[in-house]
């Protein structure tokens, strides 16, 4: 299906990331005239909630929902997408806040989708520029999930991805927190979905935020399940 | 009858749960079936903890020695239903205010 003249729409799960978000979404709207939208997944610090509400008066391309409590990060993914259909939107683009993703990528992702695309991943240079640590995780978790789920990702916990929405009911994700991507994967897998994958820039700001070790032992806990489950 | 230490701390435990449970009753937080049935649970381990030779003749039928072992097996089993059936509410509660938590977003604050 193309997606020429239907609209895409950027999401963007915010929580805690104050300043960081904000300048996250100036940079995409710098770029890009794509819609976003901004889930505050029940942002305590950094008065993330207002800083978002402020550039929303100005931007009429940005929508602002907010959690009340937070739910975690699949959980606001899912809330965007649900808002994004409501609104009809033919697609997502899922970007992270803390500006681990350059939105000069926003037009490559857009160009695929309109090819025909329905899922497209974006894939890190698993190289020198990621954590030791990170790297080996992901290189662990990416040997389980392709020998189990018969899947070839090259990133398999890279949270810029593209979906569109006849997609979205196959790969609707259970995991309210970290995990989304690696649920994503193996139901990909499970039901041999096709995907593209494009090469994405490798940023690191901080390396304690996103996926920790024990959240990486915890998704290699939920696999047995979601290969058990259908 | 010879008491030993452990039967004591036992019965006080018991009775202190049964307190609780009767302290929850009068406020509401329980309801009558889930009174009875802890009340009917409690009384019956305060019973088997004064009068554990009861228990004895059984102990052969399962190859257990001692009262207390068979005590554990049967605490364990108790611990280890009343553990999935909370973690069956517990995942239904956080699908609830899932759903509430997105919906409440969605309304008041979308602007489109």
């Amino acid at each position: 299906m193309s997606l020429k003249n239907k609209g895409v729409c950027i999401i963007l799960p915010v929580f805690n990331e104050g300043d960081l978000a904000t300048k996250t979404i100036q940079e995409i709207l710098a770029v890009t005239k794509i819609p976003i939208i901004a889930v505050d997944d029940g942002s305590t610090r950094g008065d993330t909630l207002n800083k978002l509400k402020n550039i929303e008066k100005k931007e009429k391309n940005l929508t602002v929902l907010h959690h009340v409590i937070n739910l975690g990060k699949g959980a606001a993914m899912k809330t965007g997408c649900e808002y994004a259909w409501e609104n009809g939107f033919e697609a997502v683009i899922f970007m992270d806040s803390d500006g681990q993703h350059s939105p000069r990528h926003v037009k490559t992702f857009l160009r695929i989708l309109r090819e025909g695309n329905s899922i497209v991943f974006g894939y890190r240079d698993l190289g020198n520029k990621m954590p030791i640590v990170r790297r080996f995780g992901n290189m662990i978790a990416s040997k389980v999930v392709s020998s189990l789920f018969n899947i070839n990702k090259k990133d398999l916990l890279s949270g810029f991805f593209a979906i569109n929405k006849n997609i979205y009911p196959k790969i609707v994700w259970n995991s309210s927190r970290y995990g989304v991507e690696t649920e994503i994967a193996t139901k990909i897998g499970k039901m041999r979905l096709g995907f593209v994958e494009i090469p994405i820039d490798t940023i690191y700001l901080d390396k304690h935020k996103g996926v920790s070790v024990l959240d990486a032992l915890k998704i290699l806990l939920h696999i047995p399940i979601w290969y058990i489950k259908k | 009858m010879n008491f030993i230490l452990l039967q004591v701390v036992l019965l006080f435990f018991a009775l202190f749960m049964l307190y609780v449970l009767y302290i929850h009753w009068k406020k509401g937080h329980v309801s009558n079936l889930f009174f009875c049935v802890w009340v009917i649970l409690w009384t019956v381990f305060c019973f088997i903890d004064i009068f554990p030779d009861l228990l004895r003749r059984y102990l052969y039928e399962f190859y257990i020695v001692r009262v207390l072992d068979l005590g554990m097996i049967f605490s364990f089993m108790i611990l280890s239903y009343i553990t999935v059936e909370n973690n069956i509410i517990i995942r239904n509660l956080n699908n609830k205010i899932e759903t509430l938590v997105k919906e409440i977003a969605k309304e008041k604050n979308g602007k489109k």
